[in-house]
């Protein structure tokens, strides 16, 4: 892996900050070179919400890039977006629930996660992100699911910190996701 | 680590009113100033933290504030205030999209020139800006140390991409050059450059270009302070002959510097025609531009301009040898920049890549150089 480009976005309030906040603690644990910028609206909660995320070997000059590695996409309207920037070969990775229409797409890798249905399941809404990072993880491993678990601590709130086995639970599950389409998509 | 800059320099006072995208800045002055020995306080507005830092600066302490478009254009008439009385101060602008309250979380580089002739009378005010996290930190410090020892407002102008961006650096390799280590808060005691009295008022000079010995209020020297036109021990006159050199002092203290404040990063190519100029983030674009038109075989220089002002104008003639187009990119809609440097060209043909909104991409910048 040389330079791994991702974009991540959706409504804020769905993670999709924090979520490339981890990817990018994770990379710089493992002595990666990360970046991570941030883009949203003036409003806390929804709002559109997306951050580029780039994790490589050597310095990263650029921030912004104009295609991605891969895209994580949480609703309708950034699908539109993200859909035609993901490069030929790259991985969309997208939340099933908040798409209507599915990428078209085939000279990528598209992958549907239920992964709000799944964290209702379990009565933890929050940590659908957390199921989309898994099953993303499993088929791009740009960073290792330890050192994910070990960047929880650095992005979450301390007051949230009990909430990290249950966040690992959701990347598990994710990543148990990931691995069961492998057939499908070979 | 613009913040983190500022307290390895020595700032020991910060006060600021949160605002996007400069509220990093603000947060972690709040954290972290306290347990180095500063205080860091939380201002009812922008007018009253910047002149809080002009107080606490003129009490002997290195002082910042932290602001965006917004707020400094209430912070204005305070600068010019530390400005005629000589008080160092560091303030962080970190632009967003204007004008007026725009796009609070977007970002901008249109502020270029807003903070720069803020003044009436149009003195110089010395601007630093960085290009990535080490630098804000490096910056940081230098702007801390122009201030001081040349008593002047110094501006550290980022952006939101440059101020909110999450990227890994080294911490061991970053500089600890121009640290703690100074003897006093005021290095220019040091430097031997004019004659200390103590019978002198603190605003005292032989030559227009000397920087006076800085006395604090509360100290063991009578301290005038005002915002008038002032003779050398801080008087309010109107036209007096002296009156009148304090005036041309402010500005010639930076303007007979001026090689000391350039500071560029030149990636440049013998042979090259074009040469992209470029500031703040937009550089990261720019230097992917320019990786990329090389290794598809194009001759293309590149010039970094870190301290906008006072121009540096020696080192972009330097960089302009040879050189028959010059590509000006920042994220403005006018070439605010470009407008400056234009008279620095010598007649070659000058463009822009301009756009707000968003961030120049590199490849937009490297049509541009391929166009």
């Amino acid at each position: 892996m040389k330079s791994h480009e991702i974009i991540i976005a959706g409504f804020g309030g769905q993670g999709v900050l924090s979520m490339g906040q981890i990817i990018a603690y994770a990379a710089m644990i493992e002595k990666k070179e990360a970046s991570w910028m941030p883009s949203y609206g003036p409003e806390m909660r929804g709002g559109t919400a997306n951050c580029i995320v780039i994790v490589s070997e050597s310095k990263i000059s650029s921030p912004i890039v104009s295609r991605f590695d891969s895209a994580i996409v949480l609703n309708q309207p950034s699908m539109e977006k993200c859909d035609s920037k993901v490069k030929p070969g790259g991985i969309l990775v997208y939340e099933k629930s908040a798409i209507l229409q599915p990428p078209k797409r085939d000279d990528i890798e598209v992958l549907a996660v239920p992964a709000l249905q799944e964290a209702v399941r379990l009565n933890k809404k929050q940590i659908a992100n957390m199921i989309l990072l898994g099953a993303f993880l499993e088929r791009r491993p740009i960073v290792k699911p330890e050192t994910v678990i070990e960047a929880l601590t650095s992005v979450l709130p301390e007051r949230h910190h009990h909430l990290i086995p249950l966040n690992k639970q959701g990347l598990l599950l994710g990543i148990e996701f990931g691995y069961s389409k492998h057939t499908v998509v070979a | 680590m613009m913040a983190e800059g500022a307290i390895q320099a020595g700032c020991k006072f910060f006060a600021g009113y949160p605002i996007t995208p400069a509220t990093g800045v603000f947060k972690t002055m709040v954290d972290q100033l306290p347990s180095s020995g500063g205080v860091a306080l939380s201002a009812p507005d922008e007018i009253s933290a910047i002149a809080y830092c002009i107080g606490a600066s003129m009490r002997g302490f290195k002082a910042m504030t932290a602001t965006s478009g917004p707020g400094w254009a209430l912070m204005i008439e305070s600068v010019q205030y530390a400005l005629i009385t000589e008080t160092p101060l560091v303030v962080a602008l970190v632009q967003r999209l204007g004008p007026s309250t725009g796009g609070a979380t977007q970002g901008g580089q249109g502020d270029v020139l807003l903070a720069e002739f803020c003044t009436s009378g149009g003195y110089t005010i010395p601007i630093l800006c960085p290009t990535t996290a080490n630098e804000c930190f490096e910056l940081s410090i230098l702007a801390f140390t122009w201030a001081e020892i040349f008593r002047t407002p110094v501006i550290l102008l980022s952006d939101k991409e440059t101020g909110m961006t999450i990227e890994s650096i080294d911490y061991s390799r970053l500089s600890k050059s121009t640290s703690q280590n100074r003897p006093t808060n005021f290095a220019f005691r040091d430097i031997g450059e004019f004659k200390k009295e103590q019978r002198r008022g603190t605003y005292y000079f032989d030559s227009l270009h000397e920087i006076p010995a800085f006395a604090p209020v509360g100290g063991d020297r009578k301290v005038t302070a005002t915002g008038s036109a002032h003779d050398k021990q801080g008087r309010l006159q109107k036209n007096s002959p002296e009156t009148i050199d304090v005036l041309l002092h402010l500005e010639e203290k930076i303007h007979w510097r001026s090689d000391d404040f350039s500071v560029v990063k030149a990636d440049l190519q013998s042979g090259a025609k074009r040469l992209v100029v470029s500031y703040g983030v937009t550089s990261r674009a720019a230097r992917d531009a320019v990786l990329k038109a090389r290794s598809s075989g194009r001759k293309v220089s590149s010039l970094t301009i870190q301290s906008l002002f006072p121009v540096p104008a020696r080192k972009i003639s330097e960089a302009m040898e040879g050189v028959e187009e010059v590509i000006v990119a920042e994220e403005n809609f006018r070439g605010l920049y470009r407008s400056v440097i234009e008279r620095h060209c010598n007649g070659r043909k000058v463009r822009g890549v301009n756009k707000i909104g968003g961030m120049i991409t590199p490849q937009e910048i490297l049509s541009a150089i391929t166009g």
